[in-house]
């Protein structure tokens, strides 16, 4: 008997569209089949609470997604050898939606949520924003109240970082895929291989959260509440397991550790991975991340004089609220623990400008991120300067570094596409009735991945009286913003299909 | 391991290529941002932008802890001070160089590699002429890859329209008693196929081969080649890829005639071509070609700084007589274009160049690597040792990947070719063929634990 032969495969390259969907379609069905194991943590979680009914939520949910997800996984069987761009913008952009969807299905099953409420929870949970439409979440299930805050969790690294993290099979595709997720800014390899940078970003990420939870235990939360905040902290999400948020603790050892680890958090991870290397001189000297801690001391201690100023609070308690609000809704958290709506309106102002501006970069925040930010801002100045010096050779530079033309482009492109969506966006939730200074801060606290925002949807407001239009709108553009706007729209734009 | 490319041109994409493909970390290094973003976009690898020379380049690529430099740009002094640079940096680094210019190791005696401090010099010239005097060795091959100190050979053949064997079962070439010979594969068109016994030969398709010296000989005789001694060769373009051709050619005693077109450049070969007629002239003038006795030549080398003037003047010589026709050309994707337009045989000197570093990162005993076709397929020789997978069961019950096969095995001096029942002993010297991507697979296979 011989041996099997060698070779099965074709040599000359084909690519066919029906490949790329093929590998789409495979890559989908993977990230469904992934999304579905995650759902054994919170069904293990009902079943320890003894709620027999979100248990059974839980299994259907994962029945429906294992079935459907191995079919399509055995059905559309590839070699994952290489991805174009468009087929990685496609997977992430189509992959969320998906996500989100089977995500959902849990608070419909266990009866808690209508079909769009539940899409708006998911959604706003995966994206890492934490607008709730939920009044008394108290008195969930357990399981339910765990699932929502492991969104947050699972969300916020990015499902497709994590599976590039986890099954290296992706070789090559694993950069489109990569880049589809934190699209707009070039990616910080750690070391070559963008695997085990995903690796060592998950592991800094994973640090985080045991630090976070076991801090959290200590100041006497119980497990259930430590493991859900921290989700929700180390995803800058904002999802709380009570009503009144992190305020129910009443704890100011609580609350500055929150106010560290969200500052963490919203600080880019490579700059830790510099530290683990050796080079901690590299995160004290980063432009952005000082720019960043900048802004977030001079806000909170302005806002602290100002509402030491206008109300009748102590000093203490001011810093302290001053500091949490800055800091939760600028890392794009969204915890509260004050209600910032009663202080003056300057104050509420700054806050409703930093649901703009984000975190840094490499981060787990959302929104526009603080580099573009800060981008923006030395070109204005450079303008300033070649007014002046208009035969000037110079350009702004950032952690020494030049700005190249393409990057300032790619900033303004952003900075530009982000406030029109913000624009149209505002304008829609208007049409359905929405008043004024509610419908410009919700817009914002979706885009930017917030959670809470003004007047009608204050910190202890919900988005339940939401007219349902605005609420498909608002989880659009939680999305848009979660997938820095550029990999959600650009599947919808005809340059993006024609061959 | 960890791996540093200098170079951002062909050589070094492919080389940063196959070496990503197998799981090593890589980063290259080199000046062309485009390239590089390029690159990337294609392949996982770290990129670092700046001059490959510069001890500040190298060190953010990761010197320190890397395991081989690989310097492949186009100038020699870049790729030898980025040895330099790595030795001082890191003593134990394995360095790699490209080096064009044999003046650089040629005065023997003044210079050599080591005080250049270079592990490993890399010739994609001399790769080439080393193919080409293999070919002109095997009348009618069109690919020829040695194995076991030439113990072992893989061939490709062509069945032309003429062949007796053509209509006929595979089986009929194969089964023979006392035959050393295994066909590994069928290239038919753009395609390879597994083939069966049954399989009924075409005029067109490409048998690849794996046998002894006289297997190969019989069988080429069956498919009806004439085994006639390769004689006279006409090569085309005196540059650095002609003139070892011719080199290695003439040392082997075959006539051999190189035509220039400059005048500079063939006062400048002439000296170093002793046994070889330089003519003046153009390579694609026919009138020239029949005068120099192109119909008599059993080989023509189209080795001109052009790929595609390369496929052109292949295609005139065969016109016109030329028994074998190559074409030296460098982009992969030409290469199956080039092959199915009627040019016998596709060189690539870059692609030859790649096998040297692929065979150092790999793990266990490997004596080389040999790519075919395109890096189609991978021929790896090695020593198999106690402990490695393939040691101790028999060929059938290892579970190689589908698209891998052991083509050979020497057993004190003895070649074998095994079937599914065959076991591998200790000290065997084992020849596998893979396709590339399966290499990584393949590793516990190789080497221990």
């Amino acid at each position: 008997m011989a041996q099997p032969f060698l070779i099965p495969d074709v040599a000359g390259i084909r690519r066919t569209d029906l490949d790329g969907l093929r590998r789409v379609a495979y890559l989908l069905s993977a990230l469904l089949l992934g999304a579905t194991a995650s759902m054994v943590v919170p069904l293990a979680v009902a079943a320890g609470y003894g709620e027999p009914h979100t248990v059974s939520a839980f299994a259907t949910t994962m029945f429906i997604g294992a079935a459907v997800g191995t079919i399509g996984f055995f059905l559309f069987r590839t070699e994952l050898t290489s991805l174009t761009r468009r087929e990685g913008f496609t997977v992430v952009a189509l992959g969320w939606l998906l996500v989100c969807l089977i995500g959902s299905l849990p608070f419909v099953l266990d009866g808690i949520l209508s079909p769009l409420n539940a899409w708006f929870e998911t959604v706003s949970g995966f994206s890492g924003t934490g607008s709730s439409v939920i009044a008394d979440v108290e008195a969930l299930p357990k399981g339910i109240l765990f699932w929502r805050s492991f969104t947050h969790w699972l969300g916020a690294m990015g499902f497709l970082v994590l599976y590039v993290a986890v099954f290296p099979l992706m070789g090559v595709g694993a950069m489109q895929l990569y880049r589809a997720e934190a699209p707009g800014l070039e990616v910080d390899r750690l070391r070559p291989r963008i695997s085990s940078t995903a690796r060592i970003l998950f592991a800094i990420y994973l640090g985080l959260s045991v630090s976070l939870a076991l801090l959290l235990l200590l100041g006497g939360m119980t497990w259930f509440d430590a493991v859900c905040q921290t989700f929700a902290a180390i995803g800058t999400g904002g999802f709380s397991t009570k009503n009144t948020s992190i305020a129910w603790w009443h704890s100011a050892y609580i609350e500055w550790v929150i106010i560290i680890f969200l500052w963490l958090a919203s600080t880019n991870f490579a700059l830790y991975w510099m530290v683990i290397i050796g080079k901690p001189g590299r995160w004290l000297k980063d432009a952005e991340w000082r720019f960043y801690t900048a802004v977030l001391v001079s806000a909170s201690l302005f806002i602290a004089a100002l509402v030491y100023a206008t109300s009748n609070v102590s000093a203490n308690q001011a810093i302290r609220d001053a500091f949490f609000s800055v800091v939760s809704l600028a890392s794009t958290t969204g915890f509260v623990t004050a209600d910032y709506e009663k202080w003056q309106p300057l104050a509420q102002y700054i806050l409703f400008m930093l649901l703009f501006m984000g975190g840094c970069a490499g981060s787990t925040a959302g929104a526009m991120k603080v580099i573009r930010v800060l981008l923006f801002v030395k070109q204005a100045v450079h303008e300033f300067f070649e007014t002046v010096h208009p035969y000037a050779v110079s350009t702004p530079r950032i952690n020494g570094k030049p700005v190249t033309r393409g990057m300032m482009r790619s900033v303004s492109a952003f900075i530009g596409l982000y406030l029109l969506v913000y624009v149209v966006s505002v304008s829609v939730v208007s049409l359905t009735g929405m008043n004024f200074p509610t419908a410009l801060s919700a817009v914002a606290t979706a885009m930017g991945g917030v959670g809470p925002g003004l007047a009608d949807v204050g910190p202890y407001d919900n988005f339940n009286w939401v007219h349902p239009a605005a609420k498909l709108v608002l989880t659009f553009d939680m999305l848009a913003g979660r997938l820095e706007v550029v990999t959600l729209f650009i599947i919808f734009t005809p340059a993006f299909w024609r061959r | 391991m960890k791996i540093i490319v200098v170079g951002t041109g062909t050589l070094g994409f492919y080389v940063a290529k196959r070496l990503s493909e197998e799981r090593h970390d890589v980063v290259m290094a080199g000046d062309d941002e485009e390239a590089l973003r390029r690159a990337q976009d294609a392949i996982d690898v770290g990129a670092v932008v700046g001059k490959g020379s510069s001890p500040s380049i190298l060190l953010d690529a990761g010197l320190r802890s890397a395991d081989i430099l690989v310097a492949v740009t186009g100038s020699d002094e870049t790729n030898i001070v980025a040895c330099l640079i790595a030795e001082t940096v890191a003593e134990r680094i394995v360095r790699v160089a490209r080096l064009h210019d044999p003046a650089y190791l040629g005065a023997k005696g003044i210079i050599d590699k080591s005080s250049l401090s270079i592990d490993l010099v890399i010739s994609p010239e001399e790769e080439v002429a080393h193919a080409v005097a293999l070919l002109a060795g095997t009348p009618g091959a069109t690919d020829v890859l040695e194995f076991a100190d030439g113990r072992v050979k893989a061939v490709g053949v062509a069945v032309d329209a003429d062949s007796p064997m053509v209509g006929k079962p595979l089986k009929d070439l194969t089964r023979r008693a006392g035959e050393k010979l295994l066909v590994a594969g069928v290239y038919r068109g753009e395609m390879v196929s597994a083939p069966s016994d049954d399989i009924r030969l075409m005029a067109g398709d490409t048998l690849f081969l794996v046998a002894d010296q006289p297997s190969v000989r019989r069988a080429m005789t069956r498919l009806g080649k004439r085994w006639a001694r390769t004689r006279n060769v006409i090569i085309v373009g005196g540059g650095w890829e002609g003139v070892s051709i011719a080199r290695r050619l003439a040392a082997a005693g075959v006539h051999t005639k190189i035509i220039e077109r400059d005048p500079a450049v063939c006062d400048q070969i002439t000296p170093l071509l002793d046994d070889t007629l330089v003519l003046r002239g153009d390579g694609m003038d026919e009138r020239l070609l029949v005068d120099e006795g192109v119909q008599r030549a059993e080989m023509f080398v189209a080795a001109l700084g052009n790929e595609t003037d390369n496929i052109f003047a292949a295609l005139l010589a065969k016109r016109h007589g030329a028994r074998r026709v190559a074409a030296l050309v460098d982009t992969p994707e030409y290469m199956p274009f080039a092959s199915t337009t009627g040019v016998d045989i596709v060189l690539s000197p870059l692609l030859s160049a790649l096998n040297p570093i692929l065979q150092l990162a790999r793990p266990g005993q490997i004596v080389s690597v040999r790519t075919l076709r395109e890096n189609l397929v991978e021929g790896i020789e090695f020593d198999a040792v106690e402990g490695a997978g393939i040691v101790g069961l028999p060929l059938a019950l290892l579970r190689m990947p589908h698209g891998s096969l052991v083509g050979a095995l020497v057993r004190n001096d003895e070649v074998i070719i095994p079937d599914s029942a065959t076991v591998v002993e200790d000290g065997d010297r084992v020849v596998l063929f893979a396709r590339p991507a399966l290499i990584p697979r393949l590793q516990r296979l190789l080497a221990p634990g």
